[in-house]
This record gives structure tokens, sequence and C-alpha cells, in this order.
């Protein structure tokens, strides 16, 4: 007797929940769609973490590329050599499709937080909000799937890091 | 006694062995698990704080409220909402953050690429679930700067009342 009620209520509860939605959402964004890929990435990632060594040594292989997922003017100061910059804000299907190419091409990705210095141009983020996290996430997203990411922290001035410097970013 | 040494064993082995994979696989600076509490934490908290465009613009009128635009330098360059001010959620840390916003009370208005109708350049489409407007939200909050609100509308940057600044509005005249 209890059970058809309580099951009608869940489905009524459902129905305003969804009614809510749909008045409360940008057709263009998904929020609870990002949530899921976050869960599927999770462990996923986990698997794919790589030591300096394993991660120089990968990026060696034919077709491998390291991509730099910085603003420009971060990517500009200073990077890992070889790396290739292509900003997490303008990522879409296209652009990444042009820097990348294929989606099975094997991706190496690190950002401000694989270095110890604490300064421009790789100020340390906040450990939840490090670009490795949101990099990895999108990468997945947009079909990616070979993506590794350095799992160490290095200092730039270490010169096995082949640290690239360049031009001082603005305001810096 | 054998018996409690291989007991100690199955119950300690495990913990001692998870414990090695754990420092192993984790970069001390990187925080997935945070990353994704965070996300869930602010769920709620932006569902409150989506805005139309009606409101969106009234509210930045307000004294103190600032138009965030967290998309790349070269997009806001070509092109954004008038008055607002850009920080790229790439170059998002405390002190950054603290530098353009200052008091973390303050109220922050936000909008990005997924706004538009246009999908050209400097406002090309991201995937649904990938808009930046979702990482700006829990960058944000994840920083300490909760008074965020969300333009919940996708409008066209030609539309006269969005008061759009740049190439993207001459490109669009030019080709009419």
């Amino acid at each position: 007797m209890l059970r058809p009620i309580f099951a009608a209520l869940l489905l009524s509860a459902a129905t305003a929940v969804l009614a809510q939605e749909a008045i409360n959402t940008n057709p263009q964004i998904d929020y609870a769609g990002f949530q899921q890929l976050t869960d599927k990435v999770a462990s996923y990632r986990e698997s794919r973490l790589l030591s300096w060594s394993k991660f120089a040594s990968a990026a060696k292989q034919p077709d491998t590329m390291i991509l730099d997922a910085r603003s420009a003017d971060a990517y500009k100061a200073g990077h890992i050599r070889g790396a290739v910059n292509l900003p997490l804000t303008d990522f879409t299907a296209q652009s990444l499709a042009r820097v990348i190419g294929s989606r099975n091409r094997p991706i190496l990705i690190y950002c401000n937080n694989n270095f110890s210095n604490n300064e421009s141009p790789v100020p340390t983020k906040g450990f939840q909000l490090a670009l490795n996290i949101q990099t990895f996430i999108n990468l997945v997203g947009y079909g990616y799937s070979d993506v590794r990411e350095l799992n160490e922290v290095v200092d730039f001035n270490d010169r096995k890091i082949g640290w690239v410097k360049g031009r001082v970013p603005k305001g810096a | 006694m054998r018996f409690l040494v291989i007991a100690l064993c199955l119950v300690c082995g495990p913990a001692v062995l998870s414990a090695q994979s754990a420092q192993l696989s984790q970069n001390p600076q990187i925080d997935f698990d945070g990353f994704q509490k965070l996300s869930a934490e602010v769920a709620p908290l932006r569902r409150e704080r989506l805005v139309s465009w009606k409101q969106f613009s009234r509210l930045a009128k307000g004294k103190n409220a600032l138009i965030l635009d967290a998309r790349s330098a070269s997009a806001f360059e070509r092109g954004h909402i008038d008055g607002a001010v850009n920080l790229p959620v790439t170059d998002f840390t405390a002190p950054s953050l603290a530098q353009v916003i200052g008091d973390p009370n303050r109220l922050i208005l936000i909008y990005c690429n997924n706004n538009f109708r246009n999908d050209v350049p400097p406002v090309a489409l991201k995937s649904r679930p990938l808009a930046l407007n979702i990482n700006t939200f829990i960058n944000l909050v994840g920083y300490g700067y909760r008074n965020v609100y969300e333009l919940n509308e996708v409008v066209d940057f030609n539309d006269p009342k969005i008061g759009w600044v740049g190439t993207g509005v001459r490109q669009q005249a030019s080709r009419e």
C-alpha cells in the first residue's frame, strides 16, 4: 500500500526537479554532464600519471606531443622544450583537431603545479584547481583519450627539464 | 603466535601497501578528489545564481559589481561585453584574483563563449559540459569568491543591448 504512494511521490518530486532544470538551464551549458565526465576521468587518470623520466622518454616517441594548456603569455615566458601551446580557454572541437590531429595521438600534459618554483610563469594554483585536472577532463571530454600527465614536482632551473625561457609576460 | 602474526599481516599489509601506492601516484600539489568535491559543492550554489540578461545587466550597474571575462586575453581583445575585465582562468591564482577582484565578497558576474549563439571567434562554442562558465564558477568559489552570478541566456553579440566591444561586430557589419 505504502510503496505505490512512495513511488508516486518520488515521481512527482523528480518531475518538479526536471521542470526547474528546464527553466534554469542554458541549453549550451551542461553542469551535470561536466560532473559525470569528471567522475569518469578520476579513475582513468590514476593510471595515466608519469614520473619525469617516463614523461621525458614518452616525449621522444614518434607522434607523441607535449601539450601546454597555460595562457599564451605564460607559455611565451617559459615552457618545456618541444611543448605546443593551446590555452585551455581556447579549447574547442575545431581548435583541438587543428593542433592535435588524430584523436588517438599520445598527449603529455604538465602545468604550473608541476613546478616547485611558484613564480611567474608557473605560479602555483590552488591544489584542487591545478590546470592539469581541468586539461585532462577537457581532453577526454573532446574525445582525446591517450592522455598522460606529469606527476612530479620539478624545478625549471634543473637542466634535465629543458626549460625554454622567453620574454616576461605583461604585468608580471 | 603464528596465527597472530599472519592475522596482523593480513590486516596491516594492505593498509601499508595502499598508503605507499597513494604516495607514489600523487603529485602533492594536485588534488583531483578535492576538485570533485568542490564541483559537487558548487552545483547547488550555481543553480541559485543563474540570471537572465535583464538581471545580469541590472546587477552589473550595481556599485562595486564586476563583470569578469575569464576567456583568453586574445579572445577578450577581439571582443567582449562592455565594462568586462579580463583574467583568463588559466592565469587564476590566489594573488592574481586578489589583485583583479579585491574584496572576496565582491559581486562578480560571469559569461563565456557558450552564452552566444554566434559560434564564431572570439566566442566559438565549446562543448556543453566543457563550457568555460562551469570552470570559472568552480575556480572562483574554490579561491573563496562566492558572490558569483552567471549569465544564463544565449544572446547574439550583434544585439545592441549586449554592448559588445570589439572586432566581432565590425566583421559582421562589413559582411552586410
